[in-house]
């Protein structure tokens, strides 16, 4: 029988989370969480932003009990992810974006059906609420088409569906949106938003890669790198923490022997940089500090041989926060350059 | 775990096996396929006897060894069958993760899965038995089938398979693209071990010991026994029905134990290691 849960606990929490794959033939041990603090309240739309490899799905997975953690403790629930496995699972929901799976001989409406029966859902409870996610996925015209004739668009919105099957107490999203169309990404960010808002006491941990989606939906976010938080807040505050002064993009067009780095500005504390290799340019994004004119530092630019081939100024924005914070951009390739 | 709510969960992982085993052809061709199957296992079985013996296929022997590879589609279907529904729902439906983090509970997925392969294996089995009594003339009386031991036996039997069955889809989560060699391997380790086409007085002694330790030599000789009136081994022959009956049900309480308990350290092991989710064929 199912345990009552403690209803002041938090829907999430983890202390010092610890999670260190061990590689065969003597290659170094990968360190994917390094002692991971979290608290997520219930009712929150909680956002995990980091880069590929920076720990976000091993999370997931530790608190969906699919991995164990090394060291730590995380409770889902208010239940113990690996002593109380059963009670987590009861409560949870699960949906990983970018995948194919589904069982191609089952239609789109039977796959959900079964899944609302795993989950103990009666069939009274089950029916209407499957007729109301086909609609918010928009897959009503191919209920009854199988799986394996839909597109990997329609598989990852029959997936997210049945993610919500069960009505879960704490929904998981990891990377939900991923592949999908910008219009059907954006039905289902704003289906998730009602979801949350409509049910008490519903909470969803959110995994992305999107700035935008993040800063949309989320009441609070965690950046999160090379396993460790670097910071958690509303994308209000995190915003805040990198405002005064201007966000400026350049593109610059460098020159032979000359290194397209920001260091010598005057007043520039960390720049990021993006090659177009197309245009052979370079986008530099930097704060420029209150206090300093954007006509100096172009003019130093100049002095040293860059043309600067575009200029814009824009407001703070969440990846400004990130990159302040992790020291790149979320594209994997993109280093520091100051 | 409510009754309902165990029964319905179950229900709908049978439900489900169904829809596997049976909708991947149109239904001329499953049945055709469910028939054929088991005649021509069974036709090897009697190819192969013949070139050894002669075309003596009404000896007692052959008989016993017909009816314990019939019985042997519950091996093959079920038991093996519950690796392949890991390793299936895993690396090519990707759903292990959906499945385990739901809270049906594998033990009840793998028993609601393994339902529809309980029912094949029963047909696969009627039919061999059925083609040995019409065709192959290997009968057995009527009236001196001793039916109480036998659906003891028979029950018994299905218990073993499923635990085995469970044990084996525990190594399946551990195990990563060796998942096939392995199931292929159990089948045929079961064949040759526990008696079903040669007495396992043949085998070495080690082997032997090895063999009586599973709990599928001793249903293949109590459904000999207790369907056509003798056994196939000679040193099984000098147990009381009640002695080998005993010894039936002790092996398959060891092996329910042993299953239940290694199934939890392979499910634990696999979610340290990651597997559950991991594809590893590619």
């Amino acid at each position: 029988m199912s345990r009552t849960p403690d209803a002041s606990a938090p829907a999430v929490e983890t202390r010092a989370l610890r999670r260190v794959f061990k590689t065969s033939r003597g290659a170094p041990e990968t360190v994917a969480l390094a002692g991971v603090d979290l608290r997520i309240e219930r009712g929150e739309v909680f956002g995990l932003l980091g880069p590929n490899g920076a720990g976000k799905t091993t999370c997931i997975k530790i608190l969906n009990t699919l991995l164990f953690p090394s060291t730590g403790e995380a409770r889902v629930a208010g239940f113990d992810v690996v002593k109380d496995a059963r009670e987590v699972r009861e409560r949870i929901g699960l949906v990983s974006g970018g995948e194919n799976s589904g069982y191609g001989i089952l239609t789109i409406r039977e796959c959900l059906w079964m899944f609302s029966q795993f989950y103990g859902v009666s069939d009274r409870i089950a029916k209407p609420r499957i007729d109301e996610l086909i609609r918010v996925v928009d897959l009503q015209a191919i209920q009854h088409t199988r799986i394996n004739r839909l597109s990997t668009g329609q598989r990852q919105r029959m997936n997210f569906a049945r993610g919500f099957v069960s009505d879960p107490e704490i929904l998981f999203l990891d990377e939900p949106t991923l592949g999908m169309d910008v219009n059907a990404a954006r039905l289902l960010r704003e289906y998730v938003l009602r979801w949350v808002r409509e049910r008490a006491g519903r909470t969803v941990l959110l995994t992305t890669h999107y700035m935008a989606e993040a800063d949309q939906m989320c009441d609070r976010i965690a950046i999160i790198d090379r396993g460790q938080v670097l910071a958690c807040d509303t994308p209000a505050a995190l915003r805040r923490s990198v405002q005064g002064g201007q966000h400026v993009e350049l593109e610059v067009l460098p020159r032979e022997g000359v290194s397209p780095s920001l260091d010598e500005l005057d007043g520039v504390a960390l720049a990021w940089g993006a090659p177009h290799p197309e245009r052979g340019t370079l986008t530099l994004k930097f704060r420029l500090p209150e206090g300093q004119t954007l006509g100096e530092s172009l003019r130093q630019l100049e002095q040293r041989g860059l043309a600067v081939q575009g200029v814009s100024t824009r407001e703070t924005s969440l990846e400004d926060a990130f990159i302040r914070i992790v020291g790149r951009g979320l594209d994997d390739a993109a280093e520091p350059v100051a | 775990m409510a009754v309902s709510t165990f029964f319905q969960r179950w229900r709908s992982a049978a439900w489900l096996g169904w829809q596997v085993e049976s909708n991947w052809a149109d239904p001329a061709l499953f049945t055709l396929y469910i028939v054929a199957r088991p005649l021509a296992v069974a036709a090897m079985l009697v190819a192969m006897y013949w070139a050894v013996r002669g075309r003596a296929v009404h000896e007692a022997a052959f008989a016993g060894f017909y009816v314990a590879n019939a019985f042997h589609a519950y091996a093959n279907t079920v038991l093996v069958g519950m690796g392949w529904v890991v390793f299936e729902e895993r690396e090519e439906f990707e759903t292990l993760k959906y499945v385990y983090t739901s809270p049906i509970g594998m033990f009840t997925y793998l028993f609601g899965r393994s339902m529809v392969r309980f029912t094949l294996a029963t047909i696969s089995t009627t039919l061999t038995l059925l083609m040995g009594w019409f065709v192959l003339h290997i009968r057995w009386d009527w009236a001196l089938v001793r039916w109480a031991p036998l659906l003891v036996t028979l029950a018994i039997g299905g218990v073993a398979i499923v635990f085995s069955g469970l044990l084996l889809a525990g190594a399946c989560m551990v195990m990563t693209r060796a998942a096939v060699t392995t199931l292929e391997g159990v089948t045929l380790a079961l064949y040759l071990l526990c008696g079903v086409i040669f007495p396992v007085d043949l085998l070495p002694v080690p082997l032997q010991w090895v063999s009586y330790a599973l709990p599928f030599t001793w249903w293949y000789e109590a459904i000999r026994r207790f369907l056509l009136g003798a056994g196939a081994s000679q040193r099984l022959a000098a147990l009381t029905d009640m002695q080998l009956l005993g010894a039936f049900a002790l092996v398959t309480l060891v092996t329910v134990i042993v299953s239940r308990f290694g199934y939890e350290r392979l499910e634990h092991r696999a979610r340290a290691l990651g597997r559950l989710d991991q594809t590893t064929l590619y």
